[in-house]
């Protein structure tokens, strides 16, 4: 087993982990953390697969750069959100989840 | 040895992920998260991937921690763990995901065209000598002209979810609490943060860094300055907004300005390439590092929810 192919099936089994967490929990800060997690999940997977008996490959480093920074940027909008739809209401959860 | 040093990171990986999703305390869970970004930005040089490296320690681990812990010191109530009463079937329906996943890794096809040599290849024809930077910026510039629209929509649209109101009542109140020792340290900091940045984004040409790396690095500065009481973004907005906008513009005004010499949307002329890319590059990196920390900024006020 490479470094390449061990570091894709860790991702596999985090975004395997992040979506039990997703269905689980109901608190919206840990969703975020859940998907957060769930995207790097994903990136290691895409490079590592891309770079499994093979040399390094700047094509899917380039697009999981690009991932990166818009993954940034989307937490901080549902952040935002959050903050905003928990100033207004005093909720951490959604109102299909309140039991 | 390098296999025992890949297990115990690949383990410490799961762990702190554990961590963030099962810690009944939600600061543990966040500082789990960020410990959990530190360990990714390890992971990445183990891939060979310095530049992923970079971006995942200043954004992952510095940022994304930044605002996360700015988010739950504005919750009342930590230690919120809600789980729901099922459980079972979505543990095994992860379970079975995981097997398939791994599975299907495992039984992958061969690739057909070889993309490491296409890039290796054309590489003397990008105008720069490091091969992400010639793929971000040459090969595949739309991704990049759409990421940072996609970055300038996300800012645009928390500018328009804030009210104002929130915002110049609690800098109002913050305003004689300025740290003495912090407001030196930052002050002295801050150049030096903007050299750093400034060098990732010439260093970008020729070795890992970049228009990302240096971005990230230029919001930390900012983000840095804000949380020492030095409100630069009131001198000026109207500046702000524009600087927002300009990496964005800067890049649909070259990727279309080509057209008029008959060249296809967003191909450089070859003599030119370096330097029309290093230009991209700095606005890029201007904008990138105005829009994420505007993300930090935005962030809705603290004063307390309504009862319901």
């Amino acid at each position: 087993m490479t470094t390449d192919f061990w570091f894709a099936c860790i991702g596999a089994v985090l975004i395997a982990m992040a979506l039990f967490t997703f269905i689980r929990h109901t608190h919206l800060l840990r969703r975020i953390l859940a998907f957060n997690i769930m995207g790097s999940g994903v990136f290691l997977i895409l490079v590592g697969l891309a770079q499994h008996q093979r040399q390094t490959d700047p094509v899917p480093q380039a697009l999981v750069l690009t991932g990166i920074v818009v993954a940034v940027a989307a937490t901080a909008l549902a952040l935002i959100i959050f903050r905003r739809f928990y100033q207004l209401s005093g909720r951490t959860e959604l109102d299909e989840d309140q039991q | 040895m390098q296999f025992a040093f890949d297990s115990m990171l690949g383990l410490g990986l799961l762990a702190c992920a554990a961590g963030v999703f099962w810690s009944r305390d939600l600061f543990r869970s966040v500082v789990m998260f960020i410990a959990f970004g530190l360990l990714l930005a390890l992971t990445w040089v183990r891939l060979e991937a310095p530049d992923l490296a970079l971006a995942e320690a200043a954004i992952g681990a510095g940022l994304t921690g930044v605002l996360l812990l700015d988010a739950i010191g504005h919750l009342r109530q930590h230690k919120e763990h809600s789980p729901r009463n099922h459980w079972l079937l979505p543990l095994l329906c992860c379970i079975a995901l995981a097997l398939l996943l791994i599975l299907s890794l495992n039984a992958r096809p061969e690739a057909s065209i070889s993309l490491p040599e296409l890039v290796a290849e054309s590489l003397p024809e990008s105008g720069v000598e490091h091969p992400i930077t010639a793929v971000l910026l040459n090969f595949r510039s739309y991704d990049t002209l759409l990421e940072i629209a996609v970055l300038l929509v996300a800012a645009v649209v928390a500018m328009a979810l804030n009210d104002g109101l929130a915002a110049t009542a609690r800098t109002s109140a913050e305003q004689s609490s300025r740290d003495p020792v912090l407001a030196g340290f930052t002050s002295r900091l801050a150049p030096v943060i903007l050299l750093i940045a400034v060098y990732v984004l010439w260093a970008g040409s020729y070795m890992p860094g970049g228009a990302f790396q240096g971005g990230a690095i230029l919001a930390a500065g900012l983000v840095l300055l804000k949380l020492a009481d030095f409100h630069i973004e009131r001198y000026a907005e109207s500046l702000l907004r524009l600087g927002l906008a300009l990496g964005f513009l800067v890049f649909l005004a070259v990727a279309t300005s080509v057209m008029i010499g008959g060249r296809p949307f967003l191909t450089y002329p070859e003599a030119f390439a370096g330097q029309f890319i290093l230009f991209i590059e700095a606005v890029l990196t201007f904008s990138i590092g105005l829009i994420l920390f505007s993300l930090f900024n935005q962030s809705p006020g603290q004063e307390v929810p309504h009862d319901n």
